[in-house]
């Protein structure tokens, strides 16, 4: 097992210097002065008037050397501390920017993943049980329509019933004025939450289905099924555990799905988090933040997946003896 | 035995789609796992599949349609797509003269959803031809020569599949500023892994398979192995990436737009006629605005999908079954 | 396990059907409307406003009663842009300025009808008849929010600091002061930091002398902008023009930012606004409103499902297209005024010529786009700013396709086969207006039009630092307000207007509109006026800008607003009189 984790792990440190890179060329290929996007504003302003001292410092930060690897490693070196910039559009860090975005982010995220896979399971389980039935090829239909319709329509459908019309929920904006607690955080999440939701669990079901089929089908659920085990108790001790043992990787792999779907959500509800951020630093083309945006995204996924690797792992022997040899 | 989502050698492993919500491969086949093409008349037991699979054929119904009234819009619309009509006005609803009704500026709606198709299908095709070509070509490489190429390949897949593709499209289309170009180029750079992935995967099985042996055996050199005898036996899954790539990347293209980051107004697009409804009065008031592209869109990805699952289950039959 | 979710998932219910009931406003201080200001004419020295002057400023009325209900809340929304700033030397757009209305204090306001002149930090003023020579008694009472009172150092520093650092006065407005004796010294530059220019002089300790080295009839008036607030010098006072930029204090910072308006900054403008509260025992011996205004910064959208769903208060500046589809909800109120922002073109100088321009103005049939593409909410322009008479011997630009022709015949750039028109992605009105312009050039004229568009930073960067645009589509605020406003469109470069890069190389000279306003400032009557017809006519013949129409104002507000309340069409919908208003529970 260790030594599994351990060649996972090795195996991340690569793709983790992929992400920088990225970041770095996103960076690199915004337009404008890479100072501004570097250098604390104020910094920047007491050294405007001083051509030479900001001569000299472009050349401390290495604006003068090679793009690659030499600036690409001394902003590196910044990053790995932690220092990411400062924003062009707020005048402000990047850490500050991000801080307080990225809870809110988490926060959607959790609750619609959580949400999702509470919808997608069930229903694809019964879907697979019921193979061919009506119940089967209208949820199954649901889940391909949903795929295939724009996550924005969906979500400004919503907000226009639930929010506009019955006034059930918020329209937006993670709280109402003046209010702090959870409870209206809750309140505030549903809708976004929905809709994220219903775009995630639309392929896990489709997943999930496809995973206990091939588990019902499997030789020893034949034999389960030949002793007279209850159906009932076929799918829910025997299949289940062993068809949603995929389902774990496959959750790790609909973060990057769901951060793009979060994008869009937290552009409808104005939820303030790192999809919105992203949205506007694209259009203001603010280098750091994008960059930044990159980064953290990339880890969080790289993190997610080595997580639901080592994870599934522990719960399939065969993998890890499989990748052991 | 599952071939879902099962870890392959490289990690993270086999992933769907390599955009947004559609699942583009949701039963894992273009994984890191094995579609053996048969080769005995296989072409024609395929097509005989492909066209018993009812929706399939309503995939390609759809599709057909939508792409042909894209290509003879000035026939079907007298609008251009960009004529502000001053005698109608701006928001009206369907009329003789404008049988989808007018825009907020007075142009012709069932023109620019004509239009605005030509732009969602070019988009389509035009991204994924050039991720295929870039997949395809990255991924021959690293199957092929194995070894330190491979890993370099495959860790740079790892590195963008490990990255949100709408995020990575969104900061690089703001990079290079926001056009019908750049949003294809843009995706087409960055879509390339799912495809990678496949074609190595695919290689690895037929490099061990007896009919390369025997080509090697002889002496055929590694080129024309490569070219004429292992690429053709890839072409059959190529095509169902391709195909649900071109439903992603339409969706993508609509996502785009409602950002605010795909192709530059006038320019039409379905993603640029259904955003107008984040205006609730527009959603409410003017149906004719949106819903037309709603559906639009919605029919088009439905109907490109239905081709991609007829075309898997014709191209590989073990699937179907469990279809 | 389903049981479990079946529990988790009534909890979340129970707990949202508790929180749905909307958050109460409770307590509103009903601010008793008292007798405001009389109507004071402008210029005229002024007796001092009724309220009696508390006894000590410093008075503070600590040991507050222990909070008992929520505070009263105003929840308002402006359409525009963020610019993460409140220093005036980056007072771009109205959000900023109206934050900076209720942070902040101006020696003099304005009153509603954009004229009569109001106290404000200064409790009476004077101005001598040639209009070079002002006084201002400031109020003792005012006070900045640490306590400090607010002194004639406070003013003197305020208006000596742009002439220490004139080059970081990137909005036009603020040079005003350099007009202040001593406050330029010949060509223009800077003087040194920290000297008062003589022209500011301390009569005693709380009045003022200004003398103006050139006369100026508009200066009490001016004196009311937003750009003009009083800052503090001990806080400010080493504060160097780069710094105006981005010091904590110029980021609208809460607990640094500190004013001497009635609210203060609670939270810190980020790029959805900010959260203000009122100040308590605020010296003018009336509070604000309603306790805490939270100032939202968002798109049009999101504002009008907020209204719809009942979540705001008052939205400023609605795209007046959303109107009717807002009349049917309950509680709300609109306000439809005749706008002064004025939707113009930009030209280059060195891409176009007069001819040229004046084949592009006739070329657009302007009504035809106000009635059919604006649904009517728009007036008319004539080619000049608005402020000005319009003086029979002006051309009006009708829309007239042959003189259009012919007068592209006669253009030196009559070749020119496309143009590229930039203006902004996010504004409902460029999205709508650029479009239809581009159609009546392309098709009366034959010259194609490329549409650039772009969000609000490239634009702004676009067009400051590039010169090779050729015509930009702008939407101006606050020039409606008198003649003299519209200077900033056609001043000379240098002065520190970054954004408009007319060329004056050619001799026709811009420069010699600049002359002409300020020869009209320092007159009045017929021979103001006789300059002013002059510059119309300069104006009208080389419409160095071509002013389109003005859209109108839509404000929508909740009808628990009232009192006073009332937003100010002209001066960036101001809100000055906010102490007046009244807010219902």
């Amino acid at each position: 097992m260790g030594a599994y984790i351990l060649r996972r792990l090795l195996i991340s440190i690569p793709v983790l210097l992929g992400i920088t890179i990225i970041g770095f060329v996103a960076l690199k290929m915004t337009p404008g002065d890479p100072l501004t996007a570097s250098l604390n504003p104020e910094v920047l302003a007491n050294l405007m008037s001083r051509p030479e001292v900001l001569e000299a410092e472009r050349k401390r930060l290495g604006f003068d050397q090679p793009i690659f690897p030499n600036q690409y490693l001394i902003w590196l070196g910044k990053v790995v501390q932690g220092d990411f910039g400062y924003s062009v559009t707020s005048k402000r860090s990047i850490a500050y920017e991000v801080g307080s975005r990225l809870p809110q982010t988490l926060f959607l995220m959790i609750i619609a993943l959580t949400l999702a896979v509470v919808i997608a399971i069930p229903v694809g389980v019964i879907s697979a049980v019921r193979q061919y039935s009506k119940l089967d090829y209208s949820l199954n239909g649901m889940a391909i329509f949903l795929a295939s319709t724009p996550v924005f329509v969906l979500g400004l459908v919503f907000v226009y019933v639930f929010a506009v019309n019955l006034r059930l929920f918020p329209t937006s904006e993670l709280h109402s004025t003046n209010r702090h607690d959870i409870g209206d955080a809750i309140w505030h999440v549903v809708l976004p939450a929905s809709v994220l939701a219903i775009v995630n669990a639309a392929p896990l079901v489709r997943y999930t289905r496809a995973s206990m089929l091939d588990v019902l089908s499997s030789d020893y659920i034949t034999t389960a099924r030949a002793k007279g085990v209850l159906p009932w108790l076929v799918t829910t001790r025997h299949a289940l555990r062993n068809g949603l043992i995929p389902i774990i990787t496959l959750l790790a792999l609909l973060i990057p799905e769901s951060v793009a779907g979060a994008v869009i959500t937290e552009q409808i509800f104005a939820w303030n988090g790192m999809g919105q951020m992203v949205v506007k630093a694209a259009n203001a083309r603010d280098p750091s933040l994008m960059m930044a945006v990159i980064l953290i995204t990339g880890v969080a996924v790289l993190l997610a997946n080595l997580i639901a690797d080592i994870g599934y792992a522990m719960a399939d022997p065969r993998v890890r003896l499989d990748r052991a040899k | 035995m599952s071939t879902i989502a099962q870890p392959s050698d490289s990690s993270p492993p086999a992933t769907p789609a390599p955009a947004s919500p559609t699942p583009a491969d949701p039963w894992g086949t273009t994984g890191a796992t094995q579609v053996v093409v048969e080769h005995i008349s296989a072409g024609q037991a395929a097509i005989r599949r492909f066209l018993r699979h009812r929706l399939a054929i309503v995939g390609v119904i759809v599709v057909v349609t939508v792409v042909v009234m894209a290509i003879v819009a000035p026939l079907l619309s007298p609008w251009p797509p960009n004529y502000i009509d001053f005698i109608t006005g701006s928001r009206k609803p369907p009329s003789d003269w404008h049988p989808l009704g007018t825009d907020i500026v007075g142009r012709d709606i069932w023109a620019r959803l004509l239009y605005g198709g030509r732009t969602s299908i070019i988009v389509g095709l035009g991204a994924v031809a050039l991720y295929l070509a870039i997949g395809t070509l990255l991924g021959l490489a690293a199957g092929f020569y194995g070894g330190k190429v491979d890993q370099v390949i495959m860790r740079f897949t790892d590195t963008i599949m490990s990255l949100p593709p709408l995020l990575l499209i969104i900061v690089f289309v703001a990079a290079i500023g926001p056009s019908i170009y750049s949003v294809i180029t843009v995706i087409g750079l960055l879509g390339w892994p799912i495809t990678c992935r496949l074609v190595r995967g695919q290689l690895l099985v037929l490099r061990e398979s007896e009919f390369i042996t025997a080509a090697r055996v002889v002496g055929v050199g590694d080129r024309t192995i490569l070219f004429r005898h292992m690429l053709p036996n890839i072409f059959g899954p190529l095509t169902v990436v391709a195909t649900f790539g071109v439903a992603t990347a339409i969706l993508l293209e609509s996502s785009l737009s409602f950002l605010g980051l795909g192709v530059r107004p006038p320019q039409s697009s379905w993603g640029n006629l259904i955003t107008e409804a984040v205006n609730p009065n527009v959603l409410n008031d003017v149906p004719w605005q949106w819903m037309p592209a709603a559906v639009a869109i919605t029919l088009m990805v439905l109907g490109v999908n239905f081709i991609g699952d007829g075309l898997r289950d014709a191209l590989d039959p073990r699937t179907a079954k469990r279809g | 396990m389903r049981a479990r979710l079946l529990t988790i998932a009534t909890a979340v219910m129970l707990i949202a059907s508790a929180c749905s009931s909307t958050p109460a406003a409770t307590t509103a201080p009903t601010a008793a409307p008292t007798a405001a200001p009389t109507a004071a004419p402008t210029a005229a020295p002024t007796a001092a406003p009724t309220a009696a002057p508390t006894a000590a400023p410093t008075a503070a009325p600590t040991a507050a009663p222990t909070p008992a209900a929520r505070p009263s809340v105003l929840r308002v929304a402006r359409i525009s842009d963020f610019l993460p700033s409140i220093h005036p030397v980056n007072l771009g757009t109205g959000n900023q300025e109206l934050m900076a209305d209720i942070t902040f204090s101006t020696l003099v306001d304005v009153d509603s009808d954009e004229v009569t002149i109001l106290p404000d930090l200064a409790k009476s003023w004077t101005a001598s008849p040639d209009a070079t020579v002002y006084t201002f008694e400031l109020d003792e009472r005012a006070v900045w929010s640490d306590g400090q009172p607010v002194t004639v150092e406070d003013v003197f520093f305020t208006i000596a600091w742009t002439s220490w650092y004139p080059t970081a006065l990137k909005q036009f407005g603020l040079e005003m002061y350099r007009n202040v004796k001593g406050g330029e010294n010949g060509s223009g530059t800077a003087i040194a930091p920290g000297t008062i220019p003589e022209g500011l002089k301390k009569i005693d300790d709380h009045t003022i002398e200004i003398t103006l080295s050139k006369p100026d009839g508009t200066f009490l008036r001016r004196l009311a902008g937003a750009y003009y607030y009083i800052q503090p010098v001990h806080i400010l006072g080493e504060l160097t023009g780069e710094q105006a930029d981005s010091c904590e204090f110029c980021l609208g910072t809460a607990g640094v930012t500190i004013g001497s308006g009635p609210y203060d900054f609670e939270t810190s403008i980020s790029a959805t606004g900010a959260n203000f509260k009122a100040k308590k025992g605020y010296w003018k011996g009336k509070d604000g409103p309603v306790e805490q205004i939270v100032y939202k910064i968002q798109e049009s959208n999101v504002s009008v499902a907020q209204l719809k769903a009942g979540e705001l208060d008052l939205v400023i500046r609605v795209p007046p297209l959303e109107g009717p589809g807002l009349a049917s909800v309950a509680g709300l109120k609109q306000l439809n005024v005749p706008g002064v922002g004025i939707f113009a073109l930009n030209f280059n100088h060195s891409q176009t010529d007069a001819a040229f321009r004046q084949a592009i103005a006739y070329a657009i049939n302007r009504p035809e786009i106000i009635e059919q593409v604006l649904g009517g909410r728009a007036s008319l322009n004539y080619g000049i700013p608005p402020g000005f008479k319009l003086y029979d011997d002006l051309d009006k630009y009708d829309f007239n396709v042959d003189k259009a022709k012919e007068l592209l015949a006669t253009s030196a750039f009559k070749d020119k086969k496309s143009i590229e028109l930039i203006y902004l992605a996010e504004d409902p009105n460029f999205t709508l207006t650029a479009p239809a312009l581009q159609q009546y050039i392309q098709e009366n004229l034959g010259i194609t039009v490329e549409l650039s568009a772009f969000p609000t930073a490239p634009y702004v960067e676009f067009i400051e630092k590039n010169n090779d645009w050729e015509i930009y589509l702008s939407f101006g605020g606050s020039e409606g307000v008198g003649w003299y406003q519209s200077e900033i469109y056609t001043a000379c470069p240098g002065i520190g207007v970054t954004y408009l890069k007319l060329d004056v190389g050619d001799d026709r000279g811009e420069c010699a509109y600049q002359a002409l306003f300020k020869e009209a400032a320092g007159l009045s009557g017929e021979a103001q006026d006789e300059v002013l017809h002059e510059l119309a006519r300069k104006l009208s013949t080389n419409i160095p800008i071509f002013h389109l129409w003005q859209p109108n104002y839509l404000h929508v507000y909740s009808d628990r607003l009232g009192g006073g309340f009332r937003i100010y069409p002209n001066e960036r919908e101001s809100f000055q009189s906010i102490l007046d208003w009244t807010y219902a529970p």
